[in-house]
């Protein structure tokens, strides 16, 4: 089976004052149709370029200096505007991190859910209205009819991550990619947005592309995990394997620094130090001057993404030397 | 009767009745007059001025520019108002009354047409500035500094004198050199809204540049262009006023507020109601655009309206 999306060897750089420099670089994952990818990693690792990148969305000074992304087997990279156009939206929906700012406060939400219909489908204004209230009673929205007409600054921002998802469902999208869209709302709305992405997917048998920082997410929402650090695939695998065997070690360090029921730690455990700015990034393994078990070889050469198991990698000498976990 | 109960809950199936029982949903229109009084004050006064410039020929009295034998004392002093003249007569004899109400014409028709131009020249390169950024970005401030840092008056003196004084070149003038205010606003306006992720979220929806300027971006930033014109239709007003009063506005026998003050100065000493009458038009001209341009930006933002 072929992968729906399949990035490989993205490098994106953005123009600074000392030329472009790389903010993902050799990026490599797949997504296969239906599947839930998590990406995770800290701020300013490269997982928001990376969507951006899929999506052709990057700002003027940002471009992909090498690799390739291909969606159902069609390069997007270098595709024209007109044709990228034509994905956005219709087979690749996104929704973001901050639902009180993601949607437009002049126009009603009823216009807002039919724009993409009337972008893609070219229904006029009473079809498409029509179906952004089917659209809201889908997402869960009661009084669909009368929200339809409500400006967006009257609904809370569980609402309206609902109507960002509505919108985002519009065209019903092959892929659904969702930068962090449950960090700006609090737990329990958290877990009703998460249960709506896991009822659209499987009822639409959508894949999901996930962003996001909270591993505790993760765990419930994605069948595979690809990690990140400064720009760099650092671990990918199985959420199973992720979390069970976790390998490298700054996927450890994510892991301990959750707080546990069981083992009731007195404090919990840090990783020291900060990514590296893109400016000053160390040759050798990024993460060599914040890991425990760094050694000279570390500093001096990166490793690629070695093989712990059939599809678990991660990008880390002790595999070599170990071939297990530490 | 679903507003008058809340509805049955289906685990106890208890009827209750509602905490805040609903009450009468008022129009829109009654909502924002209770809010904002003065938006209809203002709107009052400028419907009234366009009222007057529209039937300024049939509400004067005279011809506004005959000059009436009887219109003088025998000294050749104008007359006080009275009942032929109702609001007094020049030092050549002609109706203030009648001037005043064509000198509306004017005044409205420089205020109205010059602030249209700059509206439109400031939108356009303010979109662009803004939305674009860089070297183009840079080209239409600097002109924009270039505008602002000539005395205004001075620019439009210059302009008008090479287009030869006539209402419709006075408008032109102003309107022309009178955009880098809008152009700055705008431009601000639209380098905030395009940073909001709804317009990225446009993006991702496959939307167009052109409707993600026009549709998305250009309605979030209407409401303080939409203030700042209606400001700017009072202060154009008011420059017609002064060209006319230096004598580069519109040329005599044609009334204008401006024209009625500056001729009316000359003797004011004992014929003041030649600037009370216009000086209070104008006043109140503006104090309308004012007003109404103040309650214009209450009832454009979506979130003030309840």
């Amino acid at each position: 089976m072929s992968a729906l999306l399949e990035v490989s060897g993205l490098t994106t750089s953005f123009l600074t004052a000392s030329g472009y420099l790389p903010a993902i670089e050799d990026v490599n994952f797949a997504i296969e149709k239906g599947e839930t990818l998590g990406i995770v990693g800290e701020s300013g690792c490269g997982k928001s370029v990376t969507s951006l990148s899929i999506m052709q969305l990057l700002s003027s000074n940002g471009k992909i200096q090498k690799g390739s992304i291909l969606f159902e087997g069609k390069q997007l990279v270098g595709l024209k505007d007109t044709s990228m156009r034509k994905i956005r939206g219709n087979d690749i929906a996104m929704i973001f991190q901050e639902p009180m700012t993601s949607l437009n406060p002049v126009h009603k939400i009823g216009k807002q859910i039919g724009e993409s219909l009337r972008i893609h489908r070219g229904l006029n204004k009473e079809q498409s209205k029509q179906k952004a209230v089917d659209l809201l009673k889908l997402v869960g929205i009661p009084r669909a009819e009368d929200i339809a007409d409500e400006y967006p600054h009257r609904l809370s921002g569980g609402m309206r991550q609902r109507v960002m998802i509505a919108i985002a469902m519009a065209c019903d999208p092959k892929l659904l990619i969702a930068d962090e869209p449950t960090t700006a709302l609090d737990v329990t709305i958290q877990a009703q947005i998460l249960d709506l992405m896991r009822k659209l997917k499987a009822e639409r048998e959508m894949s999901i592309m996930l962003i996001t920082h909270d591993l505790g997410v993760v765990a419930e929402m994605c069948d595979r995990v690809v990690v990140m650090y400064a720009g760099k695939v650092v671990e990918q695998g199985d959420v199973r394997d992720i979390f069970r065997k976790p390998t490298h070690p700054y996927t450890i360090g994510l892991l301990s620094s959750i707080p546990r029921l069981e083992d009731r730690q007195q404090r919990l455990s840090s990783i020291p130090g900060n990514v590296p700015s893109i400016e000053v990034m160390p040759a050798g393994c990024r993460f060599a001057s914040r890991c425990p078990h760094a050694t000279q070889r570390c500093a001096d050469d990166e490793p690629s993404l070695l093989s712990v198991t059939d599809n678990h990698q991660a990008r880390c000498w002790l595999v070599d030397e170990k071939g297990v976990a530490v | 009767m679903a507003h008058m109960m809340a509805d049955s809950s289906p685990t106890t199936g208890l009827k209750q009745r509602l905490a805040h029982p609903p009450t009468k949903v008022r129009s829109k229109f009654v909502r924002v007059l209770r809010a904002y009084p003065l938006v209809f004050v203002g709107g009052l006064m400028v419907l009234a001025l366009i009222f007057v410039a529209v039937f300024a020929d049939k509400l004067a009295t005279f011809n506004p520019n005959f000059q009436f034998a009887n219109g003088l004392a025998p000294d050749g002093a104008p007359l006080a108002p009275n009942h032929t003249f109702i609001m007094g007569t020049d030092d050549l004899g002609r109706d203030v009354y009648s001037r005043l109400l064509f000198g509306a014409r004017v005044s409205l028709e420089v205020g109205v047409f010059a602030s249209l131009i700059s509206l439109f020249i400031g939108t356009t390169l303010g979109i662009i500035s803004g939305y674009y950024g860089g070297f183009v970005d840079s080209v239409i401030m600097r002109i924009t500094d270039i505008m602002l840092a000539f005395p205004f008056i001075l620019f439009v003196v210059a302009l008008v004198a090479v287009l030869s004084p006539s209402i419709s070149n006075i408008f032109i003038a102003i309107g022309v050199l009178g955009w880098a205010v809008t152009a700055r606003i705008v431009r601000a306006e639209v380098m905030k809204v395009k940073e909001f992720e709804y317009v990225q979220a446009a993006r991702a929806l496959g939307s167009r540049q052109w409707r993600i300027l026009f549709k998305i971006i250009l309605p979030n930033i209407m409401a303080p262009v939409i203030v700042l014109t209606t400001l700017a239709i009072g202060n154009n007003m008011l420059l017609e006023s002064t060209l006319s009063y230096l004598g580069i506005g519109v040329q005599p026998p044609t009334a204008s507020w401006g024209s009625m003050l500056s001729e009316g100065q000359q003797v004011f000493e004992y014929a003041p109601w030649l600037l009370y009458y216009p000086g209070l038009a104008l006043m109140l001209a503006v104090l309308g655009f004012n007003l109404l341009g103040d309650g214009l930006r209450e009832l454009f933002n979506p979130r003030r309206v309840r």
